[in-house]
Order: C-alpha cells, then structure tokens, then sequence
C-alpha cells in the first residue's frame, strides 16, 4: 500500500494512466518478485536478531542512570530544557487528539521500510534492494553495540505525568524495572528499549539516501520526517542526542555497505 | 547532452572493505542468540510465532 501510495505521489501522471488503462495480462515478473521477497526476508531475520539481543543487553546492562545522564546531556545542547518537560508542557495545552495523530505519525515510519525495498526492486531488481536492507541491519547491529555501552531506553522513562496513556511505554517502562530486579523473561516480544542511536530517525534517512533519486518521492518522505520528529520528541520516545546519534549511525551504516547507485534507469529518467 | 548520458556506462559495483560486515555479524548474533538467550533462562520457544508474525507485519509495513 505504502509503495502503491509513493508511487502515486513521484509519479502522478503514469499511476492515473495505469488505473484508466490497465494493460493486458503480462508474465509474472519473476525478477522483481525475488528482488522483493529475498530482502525482505533477510530483514524479517535481522528484525528478531535485533528484538531478542535487544531483550538480553537491557536485561543484563539496564539500570536507569544513562538515561538521567542524556536527559542532562540535552539540558545542555538546549540551554536547560528537556524532551520531557517541553513534551509535558505541550500535553497540557495540546487536546490528546493530536498526540493519537502523531502515534500514528510515528509508526508511519514502518511502512516507509517496505515500500524502499518495493521501489528499490522494481528499479534495480535485487541488487539495491539488498543492499538497502544491509544498511538497514548494518545501523541496527551498531545500535545494539552502542546500547551495551550506553543503557537507555528515552524521557518516557523519567515521565512521571501521564494523560490519556501518554506517553507511550509505560508497558515497557515496567518490562525494564522487572530486568533491573533481575526477573528471567518468559518471553521475547517487540519491546523496543534502544534511546541511543534514534533508529527511528536513522531507517527514514537510510529510506532518503536510496529514494533520492525520485525527487518527488524524495521530497514528501523529507517533509513527512519533519512531521516524524516532532512525533518522536512529543511522545517522549528518544532524546535530542538520539536524533543526532541516529543521524550519525544512518550515514555511517549507508557509507559501510556503499552509497546507493545515483543513475536512474532509462525509464523513469525524466518523469520526476 | 540526453545521448552523452545514455553512453555512459552504468557504474561498476564499488568493493567497500565494510559491506560485508553486515553477513558477519548477522551470523555471529544469530549463532550467540540461543545461548544468550539460555543463560537468561528464555526457553528456545520464548520466541514465540506470535512475535515472528508481528516482525513480518513491521518488515514489511502492510
């Protein structure tokens, strides 16, 4: 959907004409199916690497201090504010409907992972795309050496005032406080605790880096993140140092694996 | 100038020393997960299918 929907925005005039003239039957494409299908595995496998070692360094590292310790390091880079006392004092003078959109703004972040790997395949067959995904699990195994170094799961932590469930993660909140305790873990879920680097910020630049040769497609992804890290900050989710963190591992993943092939193919050369 | 771009080669593949990096420390972490996972006391089917199902969902973005 989220492809179609890209598609739809970098390329207006080619979708209209092909839902007003659908063509014939053609032969299954074959090539863009596995360009598709084997990325997108090898990221379903990085995704529960990342989800079970992310369980076992906060179950074995996590104790709270690093996240007072980037809350003072945010203090500083802004002067004596935080993420959580600028996002509190948003909640008391924003009506909650806004913070149920940005929830829905933040998790727009996912679908952005597969309609690259779609768009990528269709342009390039497999090569991009894989490559795509490699820098994808490149930030996401730094993100994880750097959260042994550095504990901290984000000011949702250290937020004592809620409102209507926000902000989110009062769940994992709690998950974390049972690891402190050194409860075993039944069970390996989605609880994400990484603060440092933002990879929520970090996958949507990597998403930038191999679109931004449809500049269309490019250009509303950019503005959508704008609208994702105000999301990210007002729902407490990572602090000022994450952003810049997530930034920095972003690029520093997309340099490791190789920058994206610039060329665009014959075809869509010209139409964005 | 379009056809001076057509006669352009498409670029040739670049070696980086570090993109393999990403093969490596995939196997090491999968390879290191179940006895990490062990020590915790996570039974092997702590990974439930529940979470595999809900990872493809995220993978993917449907």
């Amino acid at each position: 959907m989220a492809a179609i929907f890209l598609f739809a925005v970098g390329f207006p005039r080619e979708f209209l004409a092909a839902i007003s003239h659908p063509k014939k039957r053609e032969a299954f494409p074959v090539a863009v199916a596995l360009g598709i299908l084997l990325p997108a595995l090898y990221l379903f496998f990085v995704l529960i690497v990342v989800f079970a070692w992310n369980d076992v360094i906060a179950w074995m590292r996590f104790d709270g201090t690093w996240d007072s310790a980037l809350n003072r390091a945010d203090a500083w880079l802004l002067g004596g504010l935080t993420v959580g006392g600028m996002a509190n004092a948003a909640m008391a003078r924003l009506p909650l409907g806004v913070f149920k959109f940005l929830q829905i703004v933040y998790f727009g972040m996912f679908p952005q992972l597969g309609a690259c790997i779609i768009l990528l395949a269709f342009r390039s067959r497999r090569q991009e795309a894989m490559k795509f995904v490699a820098a994808i699990a490149t930030a996401y195994y730094i993100a994880l050496a750097l959260f042994y170094f550095l504990p901290a799961t984000g000011p949702y932590f250290l937020c004592h005032s809620h409102r209507g469930g926000f902000p989110p993660g009062a769940a994992i909140a709690q998950q974390l406080l049972a690891f402190e305790k050194r409860q075993p873990i039944g069970q390996i879920g989605l609880d994400y605790y990484i603060a440092f680097p933002c990879m929520h910020i970090a996958q949507p630049i990597i998403v930038l880096c191999f679109l931004r040769p449809w500049k269309r497609i490019a250009a509303f992804l950019a503005s959508f993140d704008v609208l994702l890290i105000a999301a990210i900050l007002l729902l407490q989710q990572h602090y000022i140092v994450d952003l810049l963190g997530g930034v920095a591992v972003a690029l520093l993943a997309v340099s490791i694996v190789g920058w994206p092939e610039r060329r665009l193919s014959e075809e869509s050369r010209g139409r964005c | 100038m379009n056809d001076l771009v057509r006669a352009l080669p498409r670029p040739v593949p670049v070696s980086h020393p570090g993109r393999r990096f990403h093969v490596v420390a995939s196997v090491i972490l999968a390879v290191m997960l179940f006895p990490a996972l062990g020590s915790l006391g996570v039974p092997w089917t702590g990974l439930a299918w529940s979470v595999y199902f809900r990872t493809y969902w995220l993978a993917l973005g449907f």
